[in-house]
């Protein structure tokens, strides 16, 4: 926790850092009033010193229990394989559609879930995909995005 | 008067009632489902209700709203295991009593309860919002900027473990939300030359992947190897008894105003309303012993107590525009999707919508009670739905709900960056909720602290020499200094107590 604590304090004081750079070419004032860069450099700032102070809180506390964030377990791969498959599916949309996409993609979560009977691999995903096509295409009137690749 | 009868003229159409009974039912199921909260399901919800124009989508959204915060009370019963935090205090009597072979009685009780304390601070809310309304008539720039300021405020007790977290969650929202045009002069900021970014980035993607995607990788993740075991419970008949009604009607008058009350005020929430109406009904009990053993009355407290904050919270947000929780931070965003910009304004310009609001909510309640108590034995079998099932079929709302709403598939890549890093804050204990207050609240904190410079021709004292500014702005510090003080006192407490 306390190594993803002082990594997130670093990122919050890089974000700020970024917007004060990004804006520091806006007009300075409009209107005998601060322009347009003025507030996300203010903001930056106040990130910047948040980021501090909880890098100072982190490195001071030495007593702190540190949880671990187990990055590397079996229960964390789990969610990276989930998460793979949930971009795999927003990449290859456009490509194969939204009928092949979310037929496979059902197949797929369904299985690594702990879903075993063949039956219901087929079931399900068919059924979902069925409905959920139905549900956006017919009743919302949502163009979900037919093949492009064949 | 007027007002309330062409609002019933908006309201009172076929789909749009419709559209309300489909959203009560999305809403129970989604409260029942343990794993998904009021707050995962009006995210995923969203750009479904997003497809039907003006009022209707809200009131469908509506619908999910209270019917979620009820549907948590029914796994809270059956399994011990609230399906919403606002539900934790129904567990304490409800799952007594189910235990007792009385599930069927406190699930009856516990529904007639919600939509009796939903219909009270939804009296509340059409009573009161019009004077705060007209009080903000007179409301200029350095007052809007002052109470944005202090609608931002409520990070602080929302921001879960460590209030520098949430307050970095809310800059980097506050921050995401000057991405696109700058609404005072036109100017593009941080676009990088993209036509996506220059209307600035839409707020629901980044909403469903930190809510919706981010928190069920979490529980996900929390949850795996575990089995649910099924319930078996029995149940007679649909109404509850006189008897009951009788027993337990004072307190769910008492806790639907409380409930109100405590909605009304940013930063609180069911969670709250529902374990200080409990400790209440226990106050003006006459036997204190029967509970936590089952007693019918302090399971009715809760429940009535958690579902009037719904109106209660409807009344900051919709008269003054600030959202009091995450969940009216995002009906507040589907408003402004829709054109209705809450505010004063609102009440002046558009009653029709705004009363067509507070009817459809009251709608919505009263039709809580009808299929709440007709579908319970339903609602009770969708606790045994497997993971295998419900896991895949939220994940892929996410993906065709952020798709869904400008038909695009950046927002769908964005919604997946959204909901990994949500994922890794939420490993890291930042909450979600102030990441959104900062988007939400943003662009009008921005805007009329920029206005009331102009203004002033860039003095900045304006915002203290008007005085109802300066009363948000010391507000706005007892609120922040509040989680401090109290626990303060708390630890002295302790300390007395433990000498």
């Amino acid at each position: 926790m306390k190594k993803g604590n002082i990594i997130a304090s670093l990122i919050s004081i890089g974000i700020g850092i970024c917007f004060i750079y990004l804006s520091k070419d806006f007009p300075k004032e409009v209107s005998n009033a601060p322009g347009p860069g003025f507030y996300p450099s203010f903001l930056g700032v106040i990130l910047i010193i948040l980021g501090v102070f909880l890098l100072i809180q982190n490195l001071i506390d030495k007593n702190k229990e540190d949880v671990s964030l187990a990055l590397g377990s079996k229960k964390a791969r789990f969610i990276y394989k989930v998460i793979g498959i949930v971009t795999l599916y927003a990449i290859v949309l456009p490509f194969i559609g939204f009928i092949a996409t979310t037929f496979s993609f059902m197949i797929v979560m369904c299985y690594l879930m702990g879903l075993r009977s063949y039956k219901l691999l087929l079931i399900i995903p068919l059924g979902v995909t069925t409905v959920v096509f139905l549900i956006f295409n017919m009743v919302f009137k949502v163009p979900l995005p037919s093949q492009t690749l064949f | 008067m007027e007002n309330i009868l062409l609002a019933l003229e908006t309201v009172l159409t076929f789909s749009n009632i419709m559209l309300i009974v489909l959203g009560v039912l999305m809403g129970i199921i989604v409260g029942v489902l343990p794993g998904l909260t009021v707050t995962i399901g009006i995210a995923l919800l969203f750009p479904i209700t997003f497809s039907f124009d003006g009022i209707s989508g809200i009131l469908m959204l509506l619908g999910v709203y209270i019917g979620a915060v009820y549907g948590g009370s029914i796994p809270a019963i059956l399994l011990n295991i609230p399906g919403t935090p606002a539900s934790a205090a129904t567990t304490l009597e409800g799952h007594p009593m189910a235990k007792r072979g009385e599930a069927g009685r406190a699930l009856q009780i516990s529904t007639l309860s919600s939509g009796v304390g939903g219909i009270i601070s939804n009296i509340a809310l059409i009573f009161i919002a019009p004077f705060l309304a007209a009080f903000a008539l007179n409301f200029s720039a350095p007052e809007y900027f002052a109470l944005a300021i202090f609608g931002i405020s409520i990070i602080s007790s929302v921001s879960g473990d460590s209030v520098i977290k949430g307050l970095i969650g809310g800059t980097i929202g506050l921050l995401i939300a000057t991405i696109g045009i700058d609404t005072v002069t036109g100017f593009t900021r941080f676009t990088f030359n993209q036509t996506y970014l220059l209307g600035g980035i839409d707020f629901i993607p980044i909403l469903i992947g930190l809510f919706a995607f981010g928190q069920t990788l979490i529980t996900l993740e929390e949850n795996y190897g575990q089995k649910i075991k099924k319930t078996v419970y029995k149940m007679k008949g649909f109404f509850p008894s006189k008897s009951d009604i009788k027993k337990t009607s004072g307190t769910m008058a008492r806790s639907g105003i409380i409930g109100t009350i405590v909605g009304a005020i940013p930063g609180t929430g069911g969670d709250i309303a529902a374990f200080v109406s409990y400790n209440e009904a226990k106050r003006f009990a006459k036997d204190k012993e029967e509970f936590g053993n089952g007693s019918i009355v302090g399971l009715a407290a809760p429940e009535a107590g958690n579902n009037a904050v719904t109106g209660g919270a409807m009344i900051p947000m919709t008269t003054l525009g600030i959202p009091g929780d995450s969940v009216t931070a995002i009906i507040l965003g589907a408003l402004m999707i829709q054109g209705l910009q809450p505010g004063p304004l609102l009440f002046k310009e558009q009653p029709e919508q705004i009363y067509g609001i507070f009817l459809g909510l009251l709608i919505a309640n009263i039709l809580l009670i009808v299929f709440g108590l007709l579908g319970i034995r339903l609602f009770a079998k969708v606790i045994n739905l497997p993971d295998y099932v419900m896991t895949p079929i939220v994940l892929l709302l996410c993906l065709i709900g952020s798709f869904a709403i400008n038909n695009s598939l950046t927002d769908v890549l964005v919604m997946v960056i959204a909901g990994f890093i949500g994922y890794f804050m939420l490993k890291l204990k930042f909450s979600m909720s102030p990441i959104i207050l900062g988007l939400i609240l943003g662009p009008m904190i921005e805007s009329n602290l920029r206005r009331s410079l102009i203004m002033s021709e860039g003095d900045w004292t304006i915002f203290v020499t008007r005085p109802i500014s300066l009363c948000f702005l010391i507000l706005t510090l007892l609120a922040i200094s509040s989680p401090m003080i109290i626990s303060k006192i708390k630890q002295k407490r302790n300390k007395s107590i433990t000498n």
